[in-house]
């Protein structure tokens, strides 16, 4: 190949990388659609369900603009566009939705680069929450209520939560706690270990963590170590289990191998199947309450006669 | 070709049933609560998970003998005709609302388990792999690789496309739950109907292997020395096809050892077939026994406390050893 060809090709390739630049500070600076809403407005999208839930909790659902694919069907979501979940963002839905503020929950400081470009570029504001412990879920809240202009909003629901959780602590308190296991995935052994609000409200409910000595927040075992562990409740989450009765069977049917644990022999396993069980949401107070009807039934108010 | 007596047959497999024998008792002395013997009610759960981890890596070790020998390609795996990507998806489909209603629909009063459908997915993949890759009874190894990779694809697609359409939660019974694999909860009536079917396909190949000797040759000289070539390779294909649904019907996919095992194999014992299967069929069984009691010694609460998925550590256990084996051969050449 002669030197003038060699010279040709790099002029082309020289020529094509400065085109493409300019495109691409081209295509940065198109005008996106204009959010629809009034001026000032806040209008939240949300790709992480328990963000989702946490808006409504606030009493902000009206700002709920866009929900994400995995949020269920529910008051304040029901006919919401879907806008994607944390593998995918449909943007042109979103610039469409004139979304202003976009709810995250990825590991601090793990926001993939492409979002925070993204979102910089139409303008839209990145609220990332971190909700792996209850304290945790009311800062959520806080700076939700912050976000819409409507801080007393977050503070009530943070007060409103405490209540619910106070008034599950009151009800068990003096009684013993019962050693127990919380199973996340029954195929897999996943647990809730401690550290995180699933441990947190497990105790506050008057259990114990049977997975405590593990030290981590999400331990996966095998049957020798669940056997060690010689829970005397073990509760399984399985979000949605009524509409999947075949999912909750074959747990069934891994659990009752295991005869020699004491939650087994006293046929104390239970199946919650509510969608927000394994949701750092709102609804942890309710969870909290279905675990202390669980660990200690005598407790439960029965209708009067 | 060498003379191969009953004698030697027999000898081949007690060596190899003492290999592995061996290895398992070896297995059964490590657990997530330490090294060391365990006692009764741990010693059930050890001896099942070693019994899977066995039976899983001995079928796909096998399978992967007879599908390197037939498509005459040594980088053949036993998920190469859609068997694991079938399994998968059905699986997946399995954990749906939508199946519980379907079946509903159905009026099917016992449901089928987990397993069983996807046992069905693979048969059906490989069904159609066989069907569209056959042509006038002739099988020819390009047109089978290229079918089934596509049909890989296709089933990768459709899997995704259901995960887009249901907006699952990752987690419970959800998306990635067969995808990862597992031995730990096998059912002792799903591990013997997976043990007839392996057993089967097992023997049958053991029965041919002196023929696929000949498979890697061209048609014609395969066909001049006697063996129906594409008669053997449907036989191979379906019992090699059988023992890989069978096993990935109760374990999810486990990589590597249907491609591995048999080149250790070749490396240890050279590349007759009737000599190779039962090799491959034991190094197979051992190193998943060998994957599984690791995975179960890392889970214990001071070292990593989480079960590790099986397919990883059979990537960094045979991995290593198997370029130990292959830059040992070279330089002894």
């Amino acid at each position: 190949m002669g030197q003038p060809r060699i010279l040709g090709l790099a002029a082309v390739a020289v020529l094509a990388l400065v085109v493409g630049l300019l495109v691409g500070q081209w295509d940065r600076k198109l005008p996106h659609p204009v959010p629809a809403g009034a001026a000032g407005e806040v209008r939240i999208a949300s790709i992480t369900p328990a963000g989702t839930d946490l808006v409504i909790g606030i009493g902000a659902a009206d700002r709920l603009v866009g929900v994400s694919d995995f949020d269920e069907d529910r008051d304040g979501t029901t006919g919401k566009p879907r806008i994607g979940d944390y593998q995918s963002i449909n943007w042109e839905k979103l610039a469409g939705l004139g979304a202003n503020v976009l709810l995250l929950q990825y590991a601090q400081d793990r926001v993939p680069d492409y979002i925070q470009q993204k979102c910089a570029d139409m303008g839209i504001k990145i609220v990332n929450l971190k909700l792996d412990t209850i304290d945790e879920i009311d800062q959520g809240m806080l700076t939700l209520g912050d976000a819409i202009g409507r801080p007393e909003q977050g503070r009530n629901a943070v007060a409103a939560l405490r209540a619910k959780l106070d008034a599950v602590r009151a009800r068990v308190a003096g009684r013993p706690r019962v050693r127990t296991l919380i199973v996340t995935d029954d195929l897999n052994f996943a647990l809730a270990g401690p550290g995180e609000f699933l441990d947190e409200i497990l105790q506050i409910a008057g259990g114990e963590n049977a997975a405590k000595s593990l030290g981590k927040p999400y331990p996966q075992v095998d049957r020798e170590m669940i056997l060690s562990m010689a829970p005397d409740v073990v509760i399984r989450l399985v979000p949605d289990g009524d509409k999947k009765p075949q999912v909750v069977r074959q747990g069934d049917q891994i659990w009752n191998t295991l005869t020699d644990l004491p939650a087994v022999k006293n046929h104390r396993v239970y199946v919650l199947t509510e969608w927000y069980g394994e949701l750092p949401s709102f609804r942890i107070g309710d969870l909290a309450g279905k675990f202390a009807d669980i660990l200690h039934p005598e407790t439960v108010e029965r209708p009067h006669q | 070709m060498n003379r191969w007596s009953g004698e030697r047959l027999v000898v081949t497999l007690l060596a190899c049933a003492a290999a592995v024998a061996g290895a398992m008792l070896l297995c059964m002395a490590v657990g997530s609560k330490g090294a060391g013997w365990p006692r009764l009610e741990i010693r059930e759960f050890r001896l099942e998970s070693t019994l899977n981890a066995a039976l899983i890596g001995a079928a796909l070790a096998g399978a992967g003998v007879a599908y390197q020998a037939i498509l005459r390609n040594p980088l053949a795996d036993p998920y190469l005709l859609g068997v694991s990507s079938g399994a998968s998806l059905l699986a997946y489909a399995w954990t749906l609302p939508l199946f519980a209603t379907m079946v509903r629909g159905l009026g099917i009063l016992a449901p089928l388990s987990q397993q069983s459908f996807s046992f069905l997915g693979a048969l059906v993949a490989v069904g159609i792999v066989l069907g569209l890759a056959g042509r006038r009874g002739r099988l020819e190894p390009v047109t089978l690789l290229l079918v089934g990779v596509i049909l890989n694809a296709i089933n990768g697609s459709l899997y995704l496309l259901i995960n887009a359409l249901v907006e699952q939660m990752p987690g419970n019974g959800g998306p990635i739950g067969f995808l990862v694999g597992g031995i730990q909860m096998i059912t002792r009536q799903q591990r013997w109907a997976a043990f007839s079917l392996i057993a089967v396909g097992w023997i049958v190949l053991l029965q041919i292997s002196g023929q696929l000797n000949v498979a890697s040759l061209d048609d014609g000289e395969a066909e001049s020395l006697g063996v129906r070539i594409h008669r053997l390779r449907w036989i191979a294909l379906i019992a090699a096809s059988l023992m890989t649904a069978a096993a990935v019907a109760i374990s999810g996919p486990i990589g590597f050892v249907g491609l591995v095992c048999p080149h250790v194999g070749r490396l240890l014992v050279g590349t007759d077939q009737r000599r190779l299967l039962p090799v491959s069929t034991a190094i197979g069984a051992i190193l998943l026994m060998a994957a599984d009691a690791l995975s179960r010694y890392l889970s214990g609460e001071n070292l990593l406390a989480n079960l590790l998925p099986v397919g990883v550590l059979t990537g960094l256990l045979g991995g290593p050893f198997f370029l130990w084996l292959l830059f040992r051969a070279r330089r002894s050449d």
